[in-house]
């Protein structure tokens, strides 16, 4: 579903020159639940962020679901990746002056969806995650765990092929952690491909497969059993 | 979707409550303040547009620009005039007058009589200027020698009713005439203000007794009628206007020394609607305003949009990194970059017409005071007026998409990715909201310089340039004339300093020309004749730079009051500008001197130039003019001739003034049974400044709403600024930064745009009001005093609106302060 040939990305700031992913070829396959481990600083996000094509490489080829998206402008990146990708972000990034159910609903406002359809997703989605007796809260209402919920609804709202987390689970305590995780597992047995970032070993075990990464490059690739 | 959008909004901005209304009241002002300078410059623009066909109609004016002297504008034309440029031109649809008539109008009842402005009218007048009749037929109500037309202020003031057909009016000392219609009034957005139409047929209307004297041979041509025209409506302006100067040679006879009058002579045809926006002229109804005004204030409008769009400006983009997470959210949700920008676009013209209702409630609140100021009827009719709706909304509309272009386009390029990894935001925006803040503070500083310059001007045309104790110093109304026996008594009064009799042409209430023969050759210098008194220097404090005044001591001072009928000059005083155009090097070397000149006098009953006769020049005295410092002052001859004496003038002692009129008007009263009029110098003055007066208050009031503006959007700005640096100021805190460092360092923050906005604004301030002041023909130089002042006082604002927060924030005990982000 995703081919990644060769792909480079280097930040230049005015005097260094950082290689945030090098030679990078990297495939994942529909339906897959990928972990992506590795020390601080070695381009797991970067890597994330060109997945989801809200980034572009410097170099090399990206096919996104059958199509070469290497070199599209920020245009054609939005287009793709709109209903397709969901994201699940470290720090939630929920916005403030919206309330849980519009936070989710923004992800579907720009895939032109009727209002009534777009309520019932909503529902649906915070049914989801256990929240839909909080749909009328404000962000600063919730804690960390529960706004990684409402975190992740918006991502599966749109029903995308692709959710891409990176530190879900990295700001909340074992037991959130882990209820976020089971989640995530719910919705990648569903059919939708899942690539996340960790930090936990544990975590990481919970997918079916774990890419090692070392300075911007892929060091090891590990196919798990599913356990659980 | 737009319920998304709004909560967002709606959120965000009661989120920042203090900001946000800061913001949103400075637009409502800048909208206001825009509506109310829009009504007004729509209103003078809009003068005369009520009279039907008023694009054919044309009012003749003339410039007479006399050999030797600056061209003079009149407004006024000879009473022949209508009749021979309706001969000559076939164009010319319809001809017809207006000329002053100065009567005072009363009731049988009432001796007193109204104060009423009152016209002499041709019988056609009302077939050119259509006005609605309230009572009686317009069509035939001037044709009548004893008829007339009141408006229905005149009728309520006369008769206390609108119908007053019929009734009989006391037109003057002795004539008696009937009302034969009633009109509406005049609106204020004309430049007539007539209040009665008398019949111009009358045999004693100088519309016919004028017309007979400029008819008799050898007249000289005197000019006291309004005169209009309406052209057919196939006619060509431009066929009339390019055959008027064949007309004007073969029309205006006479020469002047070999000179063909008519030389001089320009008839200018002006549309009706333009009458109102032309440069001053002689005879003028009402003051025209000066388009520059305008212009100006048009400017001012623009530069109140400006700041507060500035203003809103800083307050988008300064809540940028709130937002952040917001687009890039969006963003990553699949949201275009357009759809951000129509987003935030969106949000900015939600908060213009949020602005709009508090601005329009504003107006209607201040247009009476500001109608009453101005004494106009100006209406704000947006409802019923559907280009006066648009406008507003229109004007809302452009100001929020200029004020939401920049935030818009700003936001809605935040990159996804660097927002959404969560790595903390620095606003690279803050370089464009310094240089907002620059310009903000330009604008604030040369609007200072512009109020300081153009209130220091008005202070000087007022005060400073007569140099004279105005409230002393009563011109007499011409009506009481000049007896000798009166004022050979007033000195037994005790309460007045001095009295002198002067001819009109002396205070410039009209002309009297000299005719120089250049002792250093090369034609002659044409200048103003004032017959003055010996007084005449006393009263008004004149001294003579050189040489000695005029004084009954020399005999060949007074000739003209021993033989009025004498072919000899007498001894003159001439002004500064007389001795530089005859050629002389220094007033000294002017006195003593012989000038050759020609005097005008009345002989057989019309003025007329003598022949050329010498007489000594005894002293040079400085420039001097009761008239306005738009005018320069020509060359001048002051000489003694009791002939012109046309009225008087007192200047008291300086006790209590009202009681020394008392005594001086119970003297006339002995003297004389009409009425004792006249006005102080200092009304006359005030009456003469009328117009820049109020264009100078309302430019002074709009100006301070520009800078309470730059001074609010400053505000919000620290108060935001504040808020956010709470932290780093935290941080300084627990490294050890006292109190003052911290203070210090804010204040230097906020003095630092100012300081560099006064690099700007002083050189375009300069410039713009150098240019304005040259308008004038005596103003007062800008010093560096107001640029100083202004800088300062910008400096101040700056400060204090920002000391009152950072105190605040610099006493925040340090956890605090790093608790709050
Ligand atoms: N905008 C940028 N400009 C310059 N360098 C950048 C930028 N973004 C990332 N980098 C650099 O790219 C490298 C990879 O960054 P990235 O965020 O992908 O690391 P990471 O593996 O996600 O680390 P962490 O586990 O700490 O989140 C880092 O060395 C970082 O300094
Ligand atoms: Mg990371």
């Amino acid at each position: 579903m995703l081919k990644l040939d060769r792909i480079c990305k280097t930040y230049r700031t005015s005097d260094v020159e950082t290689a945030a992913l090098d030679d990078v070829s990297l495939e994942v396959r529909a339906g897959e639940f990928l972990a992506i481990m590795g020390p601080s600083g070695c381009g797991k996000s970067t890597l994330l962020n060109v997945l989801g094509l809200i980034d572009s490489p410097t170099s090399g080829a990206y096919w996104f679901m059958g199509e070469d998206v290497a070199r599209c402008s920020e245009e054609q990146l939005t287009l793709h990746r709109r209903a397709r990708v969901g994201f699940v972000f470290q720090n939630f990034n929920l916005i403030d002056d919206l309330d849980v159910a519009e936070n989710v609903e923004v992800a579907l406002l720009y895939v032109g969806m009727a209002r009534a359809e777009r309520r019932s997703r909503v529902a649906e989605a915070l049914e989801r995650v256990g929240l839909k007796h909080r749909e009328h809260h404000m962000p600063k209402q919730l804690s960390g765990g529960q706004q990684q919920r409402v975190a992740v609804a918006r991502a599966l709202v749109t029903r995308p092929k692709l959710l891409l987390a990176d530190e879900p689970t990295g700001n909340l305590d074992s037991a959130n952690g882990d209820a976020v995780l089971d989640l995530l597992g719910a919705i990648n047995r569903a059919g939708t491909t899942i690539v996340m970032v960790t930090h936990s070993a544990e975590h990481a075990h919970r997918a079916g497969r774990i890419v090692h990464m070392l300075d911007g490059r892929v060091v090891e690739d590990q196919e798990i059993a599913v356990a659980c | 979707m737009l319920a998304n959008y709004f909560a967002a909004a709606i959120r965000n901005l009661l989120r920042n409550r203090a900001y946000t209304l800061i913001n949103l009241f400075g637009l409502s002002l800048g909208f206001a303040a825009a509506t109310l300078i829009a009504l007004y410059a729509r209103d003078e623009f809009s003068y005369d547009r009520f009279i039907p066909n008023h694009d054919r109609i044309y009012l003749v004016g003339e410039v007479v620009e006399p050999p030797g002297r600056s061209a003079m504008r009149l407004s006024v034309t000879s009473t022949t005039d209508a009749e021979a440029l309706k001969f000559a031109f076939p164009e010319i649809e319809t001809a017809t007058r207006l000329a002053p008539s100065g009567l005072r109008l009363s009731t049988k009842q009432d001796n007193e009589g109204a104060a009423l402005d009152s016209f002499w009218a041709d019988p056609n007048f009302f077939d050119v200027f259509p006005l609605r009749s309230i009572a009686g037929d317009l069509a035939n109500a001037l044709s009548q020698p004893d008829s007339l037309v009141l408006t229905s202020r005149a009728a309520r003031q006369l008769f206390s009713r609108e119908d007053a057909v019929g009734e009989t009016v006391r037109v003057g000392p002795d004539a008696v005439m009937r009302v034969a219609a009633v009109v509406e009034n005049l609106p204020s957005n004309s430049h007539l203000n007539c209040d009665v139409f008398l019949p111009g047929a009358a045999s004693f209307s100088p519309l016919v007794t004028l017309t007979a004297e400029q008819r008799q041979p050898g007249a000289l041509r005197s000019e006291n009628a309004y005169t209009y025209v309406r052209l057919r409506g196939d006619a060509s302006i431009d066929d009339v206007r390019s055959r008027l100067r064949a007309f004007t040679d073969s029309h205006v006879r006479g020469d002047v020394n070999g000179t063909p009058i008519a030389k001089s002579y320009t008839f200018t045809l002006t549309p009706l609607a333009d009458v109102h926006l032309q440069p001053r002229s002689i005879g003028d109804l009402k003051p025209p305003v000066d388009v520059r005004v305008l212009h100006a204030l048009i400017g001012v409008a623009l530069l109140i949009l400006v700041v507060a769009c500035g203003n809103f400006i800083s307050m988008m983009t300064a809540r940028a990194s709130r937002r952040a997470v917001e687009v890039g959210v969006r963003k990553a949700a699949g949201a275009t970059q357009r759809q951000i920008m129509i987003q935030f676009m969106g949000e900015c013209l939600f908060y213009g017409l949020l602005a709009l209702i508090p601005a329009v409630v504003a107006v209607e609140l201040v247009l009476p005071a500001f109608n009453g100021f101005l004494r106009r009827e100006i209406a704000f009719d947006y409802l019923t007026e559907p280009s006066l709706g648009l406008g507003l909304i229109g004007l809302t509309v452009l100001t929020g998409l200029a004020a939401g272009a920049y935030p818009a386009l700003y936001l809605s390029r935040f990159k996804p990715n660097a927002v959404l990894r969560g790595t903390t935001l620095t606003p690279q925006s803050s370089r464009a909201r310094q240089s907002l803040v620059v310009a903000q503070f330009a604008i604030l500083i040369a609007l200072l310089v512009a109020t300081f310059t153009v209130n220091r001007q008005i202070h000087f045309a007022i005060e400073d340039r007569l140099r004279l104790p105005t409230d002393q110093i009563y011109l007499a109304s011409p009506a009481l004339g000049c007896p000798t026996s009166f004022t050979d008594a007033l000195p037994t009064l005790g309460r007045v300093k001095a009295v002198t009799c002067v001819s009109g042409s002396t205070l410039g209430f009209d002309h009297i020309s000299v005719n120089f023969i250049s002792p250093h050759g090369g034609g002659n210098v044409n200048g103003r004749a004032a017959q003055v008194d010996y007084s005449f220097f006393d009263v008004f404090g004149i001294q003579p730079i050189a040489g000695r005044l005029l004084s009954p001591q020399f005999g060949q001072d007074d000739l003209l009051r021993k033989d009025q009928s004498t072919a000899d000059n007498p001894t003159i005083v001439i002004n500064e500008a007389a001795a530089r155009a005859l050629g002389y090097s220094s007033p000294a070397e002017a006195v003593g001197t012989f000038a050759r000149w020609q005097r005008l006098s009345v002989i057989d009953g019309r003025l007329q130039f003598r022949g050329q006769s010498s007489s000594k020049i005894a002293a040079v005295v400085p420039d001097f003019s009761i008239g306005s410092v738009r005018d320069v002052v020509g060359p001048t001859a002051y000489y003694i001739d009791p002939t012109v004496f046309s009225r008087m003038v007192f200047r008291f002692d300086g006790g209590s003034v009202q009681q020394s009129l008392e005594s001086v008007r119970d003297l006339w009263e002995k003297h004389s049974s009409s009425p004792f009029q006249g006005m102080f110098l200092d009304q006359f003055v005030n009456a003469l400044y009328e117009d820049v007066l109020t264009q100078s208050a309302i430019f002074t009031w709009f100006s301070a709403v520009a800078i309470v503006l730059a001074a609010l959007g400053l505000l919000g700005l620290a108060i935001f600024t504040a808020e956010r640096r709470t932290k780093e100021i935290g941080l300084r805190k627990v490294m050890g930064a006292r109190r003052t460092d911290i203070l210090l360092f804010l204040g230097w923050r906020f003095a630092r745009p100012v300081l560099w906005a006064n690099l700007i604004a002083w050189p375009c301030a300069y410039l713009v009001m150098q240019r304005w002041l040259q308008g004038f023909a005596y103003h007062t130089e800008i010093g560096v005093l107001t640029f100083v002042i202004a800088g300062a006082l910008a400096l101040a604002i700056a400060l204090a609106t920002v000391a009152g927060h950072a105190m605040l924030v610099a006493r925040a005990k340090p956890m605090e302060a790093l608790r709050y982000e």
